[in-house]
This record gives structure tokens, C-alpha cells and sequence, in this order.
């Protein structure tokens, strides 16, 4: 025990406790404003950090990260416009919630349940990382098109009233997905003969246009000069001991959900989310008040998508593997300091791996006190008339596009693909089918095709370590399950 | 209302600049630079790329007169061609330049995929870095070096999988070029990223992987990777005692990054950036805080940086004629 | 127009999208020299997909067509439709703008400034004139602060 008290003494010091902070603030603002996000809230920071020392830097970009998962849910609650791909899934019953409800409720629950996620993600990296990472190398690109495979059929559990309408939807996404340059042969698919496209279409552009772009219209058509809520009442953010009991199972499961596929580097939280969600209103009592307002539905992918944080820090401690773009600019913090991250990085850095290990831990606890001191004003959005808003944060949308890239391409395309999911929206296509399916297009098509150019084509590798025949079991239960239950509801509809 | 007037007063400065360039370009370089100079970078914010260049600018920036400034733009995006493509379209006023590493000059042209020709297409302004990229085998490999490896896979042809990051790049083209001397056939895997690439070797999925030295010292250290061969011409120190392809007989590859300038930039203006390139790769400073990353400093004068350039272009297109890409 | 209008136009437009993307697609597949790896090739599955849609698609617009109930054959409503399109035209003039001129936060403010007025001109032109004024500098000063000076971008 003696060596945890002095990783905790040289924990606790100003510099440190100012870093976590200053990195809190930044990680939260730039989470919740749309198209900004995490990776450009840590890039934004890194170069502050060659002037520190190496906890305090690293905590930092750590604590920026952290509460940048969160502050991509208080935008997608507030406005229905997720700040960041991995809070796409709480809009689904967020925004509801904070409209017919509460607001203060709903981002109490969301942050909430994102520190709980949060802290399960410190402790996993605390006791098993480093077993876990070498579990995490079993899964190679067969496990890795399985998984999107199961990912997918989690769409169906979203899927609205018009089943081929929802379908399409799945389909664009997978299409989108596939735009651009192909990593195994070098073609150019559906590029148009726009350099701009060779790299896929731009995520953020993709998100802005099709959440906030088409929000914003449809704001307009709810009314200018009236705001979602127009007076105080829901702004109150406490949680009975009830209502806090009642997201104890989806935030467990969503924990679960997140540091398992945080692990694995290249899924992360964008995919992470949407399993949690699946799996928690396939398993709640009340599947059918999902996408109402529910509770649970906003716990499940919001403790996931923190939870996946910590988890992603396993393979990036441990193995010197980066398992996202976020994570990617971290380790520039590490090599500056002339840390390499890998297997010997817990003997040669000890001090500094179990300072990150409990800094960690305490860079969640600062996202909920700094959360709960600014829930408050966050939920007065909603008081704010929409000419405002709409306003303000189109021009926000727009600069946070443009920030990623300096791309005028990206600009356009992202109010092109803005008016057409307005019509889309309208017209009853799900929104999140599309995001959903361009997330995991390259895991299941890349890895697909991958897994046969390992085998020089034979089929077998899926079926070829205890891992993928354990997800190809799962896929047919799954399938199984809802034919059953499909030929079950329509007995009792006709008989 | 304050930065309308500052960047009105830019335009026409710029203007001005713009009408001393076209009179016969004798002492261009006087009083240069007037304004901020705009560095292309050819990676996001945060990146690798982008970050040695944020460490390297503002030493570059001591070392030029008139208190000269520079303002970073990430143009990411399709192998750094989109970035090389603005440093093409910009004007030769001395105001743009552009980082770029050898696939967007040397591979990427003879794809078709660039809307300019070649490297001949700009001034070659001096070479920065260097890197070295290393075939690596993991731990309990049954290979201990190339020959071995190279001798199974000619007995096995297309069972030896080697992973690579990505197709017709510098770790790609090199593998090729040594499947046609070696007269073997290797199954190549593509990954996105090197470390994609890191992680199906440590999980077992390939028999060897292609990856940059920096990224593997902390296995190498450990022993659960083990980087048999250079790919590329330099070696970093410490990987001394890895041999080249060079020092087993092969065709090398080549990996440097620089910095270019438009076509036409005034050579005065051009010989001003790469003496001040040169004195910062000299500063102590700079040089720890780069040897810390890991990152080979190898200036290069203009002349040394284009006959490079000239030799791995040569390299890179047979390659490609003989695969038969290109006729 | 009504749903049934606009739900048969968004079919057409999505069948022709997916042929594009495939013409696309196979046009510039075929200009390419690659290895034939084993298995599946780069348009096999991008191919499946646009087949996909144009037969999902088409099966929508036949439901769509026979469906004339009251509801499907009702004029669609936009409140404030003219106010959607008044901020895309007035987005588009921005982007434009921003893009062959520069001058950023120039733009930005008179973007701002002319949304604000517009969407506020139930209150009095000087009003909203005054309130548009106000949110516009004290929004581009923000955006000047974070992105100008804290970060550094040259917009």
C-alpha cells in the first residue's frame, strides 16, 4: 500500500488538479459544440502540454478526452445534434427527454451515468489491463467483421414503423461508407474525381449535415421566437434515489458494452454506443418506451462511450497501439516527452503509468463536479429562443467543419447531405440507421475481405478460432430470436 | 470591424507583392519576407506530421530576417496530394510553402492521381527528415532474418503473409520491388495504419509486417517484435546493427520529408528559407527536442534533396512499369 | 405537394443516386490497374448495396403510389417554410462568399446580423436590428477569440 499513497502524494498537486481542470472545461465546451469534438479539443491542447510536466500534460489531453464524451451528450440532449459521433445514440431518447420532460433531468442522467462509465473504465485499465490487452489480440480482422455484423443487426432494434424505408436508410449509410479511396487495392470508389472524397466522406461534414444541418431547419419550422421550454420548472437537475436505481442496470451493461469494445483498437465509442443501446432496450422491461424519453436509453450509450475511453487506454498503454484518433494525438504527448508507449512502458515509466492509472479516476470525478456546476446553464439553452439558436449554431456547425480540414468541399457537402436528411427526416427514413451503418461500413467490409486474403480465400477463417465461432453463435441466436419472436407477435395478431 | 482592417491591409500588401514579383526578380529576397508566410502541412492537427513541423517552425522562424512569422495550414487528406496540390496552385511569391514527405512527388503522380505532373513541378527547398521503416517479425517467429524468411516463401508461394499500410506507398512499393528481385511471392495484407498493422502481428494474423522504427522500440526493447531488415536507405541509431536491404544486395527505398515551394519561387527568396532551415536543424534545442521523438534529422541542400528525389522517382516508376501499372 | 408527391420524388432521386454512385464506381474501377486478391473484389459489395436500394426504392415508390389514403394525399404543411429557405439561400451566399473573398468573421457577422433580423422582424425592424447587432458581435468576437487568436486558424 505504501507505493499507492506516494503515486497519490504526487498525484495531488496544484499543477496537476489545474490541468485536469482546465483540461475538463475545454474537453466539455468543445465536445458539446457540433462538429468540433474531442479530437480537436485534445489537438487544440497537445502543444500546451510540451510545456509541462509529463503527468500533468498527459492528464490533461486525459481529462479533455474524458469530458469531451460527455460534453457530446449535452448538445445531442439539448438540440437533438450530437457533438460528437459517439453521443449519436443519446439523442435518440435525450432529446425527447429534454423536451417533454426535463432538460436538467436528462443531462443529469447522462452525466451521471458518463462517470460511472468513466470510473468502470479506470478500473478496468487499473486491475486487468494488462491481460485484457493481450485478450484483446486474439480478436484479429475475422472477429473484427463479425462484430460489425452484430453491430448492424442492432440497427434492426432501432428500426422506425416502414421496415424498407429503414432498410434504405441502412443501406445510404453502408454506401456512404464505402466512398473513397479502398485500403486493400487502391481504387477510387465513387470519388467523382474529388481528392476531397479519397479519404471517405469527411465524418464530421457526414454528422454536422445530417444532424444539425437538418435540426436546424426543421427548428425553424417549430417556430422562431418560442423557445422548447419556456419556463424554469425543468431546469431543476436532481435525481430521486428511484430514478437513480432505475439506470443501475443499463449503466452496468453500458460500462460493460464500452470497455469491451474500447479495447479493441478501431471500434471504439462511435460503435460502442449504438451495441449499448441495442442491448439495453432488447433487454429492459419497458422495450417500448425507448425513443420517448427513457431513462435507460440515455444511460446505456452515455456510460458506454466513457467507458470505452479507459478501456481504449489498455492497448494504447500496454501494446503502444492507438485504438482512435484521439488517442492517436495523446501518444504525441507521450513520444514528446520521449515516453514510448508498449510492453515495457509499466517498468521503465512505473511512476508515471500509475499516476495516469489514478489520474484518471480522478479526471471523471472532475467531469461530474464540473458538470454538475454547469448542468444548470446548459439546460437554460432551452429557454433561449430558437431565432438564436438557430443562428448561432449554424455558424458554429459550419467553422467546426471547416476546422477539421480546411476543406470548402467538406462545407458544401455537409449542407448538401443537410437538406437532403431534412427531406429524409420528413419523409420517416431513421436518421440513425444512416450514421450507424457508415460507422461500422469499413469494419465489416475491410475486415471481410481482409480475412479472405489471410485465408487466399477460403471461408473457413470465420469459423476458425473459439472467439469467431462464439460470435457467429451469437449472430444466429440473435437472428433466431427475432424470427421467433416475429412469428410469435404475428400468431397473437391474427389469432 | 479590427481584423477586416488588418487583413485589408494584408491584401494589399499582398497586391504590392504581387506587382514587385513580376519586374525581373533581383533582389526579391530583399526585405522578405513582408508578411506572414503561410507552411502547408500535409496532416490534421495533432498529428505525427503536424507536430514535428509545430516543433521545427518557430526555430526556422528565429532564423529568418524581418521578423519573419509563419501561419500553419492542415490540408490532410488523400496522401498528402491535397496539400501538395495547394503549394502547386499557390502563387511563386514566396509566401507558400509546403511540407511533403516522397509518395505525393514520386508515386502518387504516376497514378494519376495528382493534377500535377511530378516533383519537377516545384522548387525542391531542402530535405528536413528522414525515416527509416523496418520488415519486423513477432516474437517465437520460426525466421531469424530476411534470407530465411525469403527461402520459406519461395518454397511456400503466397503463404508468407506480410502486412503493409496501405497500397502503392512507401512501404508497399518496396515490398513489391523486393517480391520481383527475390523472385518470391509474398501474400501482402493491407492495414490502414501501422498500428493496425503492430496489432496483427502481436495477435499472430501475419508472419511479418512492414512499420516505421519509431513505433516498435519499446517491443524491440521487450522482445515481442523483432525488425530484421531496413527498408529504407537511412538507419537510425538505434537500430545500428539492423542491416539495410542496401547492405544485402537489394534495390533500397527511400523515406524523407522537406520542404517545397511553388515553381518559379525567386531562387534568392529560396536560398533565404533554406539557410534558415539549415541554421535551426542546428540549433541544440531543436535537436533534443527531435531526438527525443525519435526523428533522424538529415538537412539536405537544394541540389542533394532534388537528386534524391530524382534517383527514388526513377526507382518508384520502374517499379510501377514493372508490375505493369504503368507501360 | 403532397406526401405522396414528395415520397415518389425521393425514390426517383434515391434509384438515380445509387445508379450514379454505381456508374461511378466501376467507371473509375476499371481505369485502375489492381491485383486480384483473392476473394472479393473493391466494387463487389458497393454494387450489392446500390442494387439494393434502387430495388428497396422501387418497391417504396409502388407502396407509395398505391397508397391513397388521406394522409399520404394531403398537402404537405411547412410552417415557415419561407424562412428555410431564406437561411439556406442566405448560407449559400455566406459560403460563397466566404469562400472566393475570405474574410471570415466579416461574413460570419453579416451573416449573423441579417439571420437575426430576419427570423426577429415580428419585433420591429429596430429591434431586431438592434438585437442582431448585439448577439452578431458578441458571437464573432467569441468565434475571433477561440478560433483567431487560442487557436490559431487562418479562416
Amino acid at each position: 500500500m505504501d507505493l499507492f499513497f506516494n503515486d497519490l502524494a504526487n498525484l495531488f498537486n496544484l499543477t496537476n488538479i489545474l490541468c485536469i481542470l482546465l483540461g475538463t472545461v475545454v474537453g466539455m465546451v468543445f465536445g458539446a459544440l457540433p462538429g468540433l469534438g474531442t479530437v480537436i479539443a485534445v489537438a487544440l491542447l497537445l502543444p500546451v502540454t510540451f510545456t509541462l510536466p509529463p503527468l500533468a500534460g498527459i492528464l490533461m489531453l486525459l481529462a479533455t478526452y474524458q469530458a469531451g464524451e460527455y460534453g457530446g451528450s449535452i448538445s445531442a440532449i439539448l438540440l437533438g445534434v450530437p457533438g460528437t459521433p459517439q453521443a449519436a445514440a443519446t439523442v435518440i431518447d435525450g432529446h425527447p427527454m429534454a423536451v417533454n420532460e426535463s432538460p436538467g433531468k436528462a443531462l443529469s442522467f447522462s452525466l451521471l451515468s458518463s462517470s460511472i462509465g468513466g470510473i468502470f473504465g479506470g478500473l478496468v485499465l487499473i486491475f486487468i489491463s494488462i491481460p485484457l490487452a493481450k485478450f484483446a489480440l486474439n480478436f484479429g480482422s475475422p472477429e473484427y467483421f463479425l462484430l460489425g455484423v452484430i453491430g448492424l443487426m442492432a440497427v434492426g432494434l432501432l428500426s422506425g414503423t416502414d421496415k424498407v424505408k429503414s432498410s434504405i436508410s441502412v443501406l445510404l449509410g453502408l454506401m456512404a461508407g464505402t466512398v473513397g479511396v479502398d485500403t486493400l487495392t487502391g481504387v477510387n470508389r465513387a470519388t467523382f474525381n474529388q481528392p476531397e472524397l479519397m479519404d471517405g466522406i469527411n465524418l464530421v461534414a457526414f454528422l454536422v449535415g445530417m444532424f444539425a444541418i437538418s435540426e436546424l431547419f426543421l427548428m425553424i419550422s417549430k417556430g422562431l421566437n418560442t423557445s422548447y421550454s419556456g419556463d424554469g420548472r425543468s431546469l431543476k437537475t436532481g435525481l430521486s434515489a428511484k430514478e437513480v436505481k432505475g439506470i443501475a442496470k443499463p449503466t452496468l451493461i453500458g460500462s460493460l458494452i464500452g470497455a469491451g469494445t474500447g479495447i479493441l483498437p478501431g471500434i471504439g465509442g462511435g460503435a460502442s454506443c449504438w451495441f449499448a443501446y441495442a442491448v439495453v432496450s432488447k433487454t429492459s422491461k419497458t422495450p417500448e418506451a425507448f425513443g420517448k424519453g427513457c431513462a435507460e436509453g440515455i444511460a446505456a450509450p452515455e456510460s458506454s462511450n466513457n467507458a470505452s475511453a479507459g478501456g481504449a487506454l489498455v492497448p494504447f498503454l500496454a501494446l503502444g497501439i492507438p485504438g482512435s484518433a484521439a488517442i492517436a494525438i495523446i501518444m504525441g504527448a507521450f513520444i514528446m516527452h520521449g515516453i514510448q508507449p508498449g510492453p515495457n512502458v509499466f517498468t521503465a515509466e512505473r511512476d508515471l503509468v500509475y499516476g495516469i492509472f489514478y489520474g484518471f479516476i480522478l479526471t471523471t470525478v472532475a467531469m461530474y463536479l464540473v458538470g454538475r456546476l454547469l448542468t444548470p446553464a446548459f439546460s437554460r439553452v432551452l429557454v433561449v429562443p430558437n431565432s438564436f439558436l438557430v443562428a448561432i449554431v449554424f455558424v458554429l456547425c459550419l467553422i467546426g467543419i471547416y476546422a477539421s480540414k480546411s476543406a470548402f468541399f467538406d462545407l458544401w457537402l455537409a449542407l448538401g447531405i443537410g437538406v437532403v436528411f431534412y427531406i429524409l427526416k420528413r419523409l420517416n427514413y431513421s436518421v440513425s440507421s444512416v450514421i450507424i451503418a457508415y460507422v461500422l461500413a469499413p469494419i465489416i467490409e475491410e475486415n471481410f475481405r481482409r480475412s479472405l486474403t489471410l485465408s487466399n480465400g477460403d471461408y473457413g477463417v470465420f469459423f476458425s478460432s473459439i472467439y469467431s465461432i462464439a460470435l457467429v453463435l451469437m449472430i444466429v441466436a440473435a437472428l433466431g430470436g427475432s424470427i421467433f419472436a416475429d412469428i410469435k407477435k404475428r400468431r397473437t395478431t391474427t389469432g | 470591424m479590427f481584423t477586416f482592417l488588418k487583413k485589408t491591409a494584408t491584401t494589399s500588401l499582398a497586391v504590392a507583392a504581387m506587382v514587385l514579383a513580376t519586374a525581373p526578380s533581383m533582389g526579391a529576397a530583399e526585405g522578405y519576407p513582408e508578411k506572414p508566410i503561410t507552411w502547408i502541412v500535409p496532416d490534421g492537427a495533432g498529428g505525427g506530421l503536424d507536430t514535428i513541423v509545430r516543433t521545427i517552425y518557430p526555430y526556422v522562424e528565429k532564423n529568418l530576417p524581418n521578423d519573419a512569422t509563419f501561419v500553419l495550414k492542415n490540408l490532410p487528406g488523400a496522401t498528402q496530394t491535397i496539400a501538395v496540390s495547394a503549394v502547386y496552385n499557390a502563387e511563386p511569391d514566396g509566401y507558400t510553402i509546403g511540407q511533403a514527405s516522397v509518395a505525393p512527388l514520386t508515386i502518387m503522380p504516376h497514378l494519376g492521381k495528382t493534377s500535377y505532373s511530378g516533383y519537377e513541378d516545384f522548387e525542391l527547398i531542402s530535405n528536413v527528415f528522414d525515416a527509416a521503416h523496418y520488415i519486423v517479425l513477432p516474437e517465437g517467429s520460426p525466421f531469424a532474418n530476411l534470407e530465411e524468411l525469403l527461402a520459406h516463401a519461395k518454397e511456400n508461394p503466397g503463404k508468407v503473409r506480410v502486412g503493409v499500410d496501405g497500397v502503392f506507398n512507401v512501404q508497399h512499393l518496396p515490398l513489391l520491388n523486393l517480391e520481383l528481385s527475390a523472385e518470391v511471392d509474398l501474400n501482402e495484407i493491407t492495414y490502414k495504419s501501422s498500428a493496425e498493422t503492430k496489432k496483427a502481428l502481436l495477435g499472430g494474423e501475419i508472419e511479418a509486417g512492414i512499420m516505421p522504427s519509431h513505433i516498435i522500440i519499446s517491443e524491440y526493447e521487450a522482445g515481442t517484435l523483432k525488425p530484421i531488415v531496413d527498408v529504407m536507405e537511412v538507419k537510425p541509431d538505434y537500430f545500428a546493427d539492423i542491416p539495410s536491404l542496401k547492405d544485402l544486395g537489394y534495390t533500397p527505398s527511400q523515406l524523407f520529408v522537406g520542404v517545397i515551394a511553388p515553381k518559379g519561387t525567386p531562387s534568392d527568396i529560396q536560398a533565404t528559407l533554406a539557410g534558415a532551415i539549415k541554421a535551426a536543424l542546428e540549433e541544440p534545442e531543436l535537436i533534443e527536442a527531435l531526438a527525443k521523438r525519435k526523428i533522424m534529422i538529415n538537412y539536405n541542400d537544394s541540389e542533394t534533396y532534388l537528386g534524391r528525389m530524382k534517383e527514388l522517382d526513377v526507382v518508384n516508376k520502374g517499379i510501377l512499369v514493372d508490375l505493369g501499372v504503368l507501360k | 405537394m403532397t406526401w405522396r408527391t414528395m415520397n415518389s420524388i425521393m425514390s426517383i432521386a434515391l434509384i438515380m443516386g445509387a445508379i450514379g454512385y454505381a456508374l461511378n464506381l466501376n467507371h473509375s474501377a476499371s481505369q485502375t490497374i489492381f491485383f486480384a486478391s483473392s476473394g472479393v473484389g473493391p466494387t463487389y459489395f458497393p454494387n450489392v448495396l446500390a442494387a439494393l436500394v434502387v430495388i428497396l426504392s422501387l418497391v417504396t415508390l409502388v407502396k407509395n403510389l398505391r397508397d391513397k389514403s388521406k394522409e399520404n394525399c394531403a398537402v404537405i404543411l411547412t410552417p415557415n417554410a419561407g424562412y428555410i429557405l431564406a437561411t439556406f439561400a442566405l448560407v449559400v451566399a455566406f459560403l460563397l462568399s466566404w469562400q472566393f473573398f475570405g474574410f471570415f468573421y466579416l461574413n460570419a457577422f453579416v451573416l449573423l446580423t441579417v439571420l437575426m433580423t430576419l427570423y426577429r422582424i415580428e419585433f420591429g425592424l429596430k429591434n431586431s436590428l438592434i438585437v442582431g447587432l448585439i448577439t452578431s458581435v458578441s458571437t464573432t468576437g467569441f468565434l475571433y477569440v477561440l478560433f483567431g487568436q487560442v487557436l490559431a486558424l487562418s479562416l
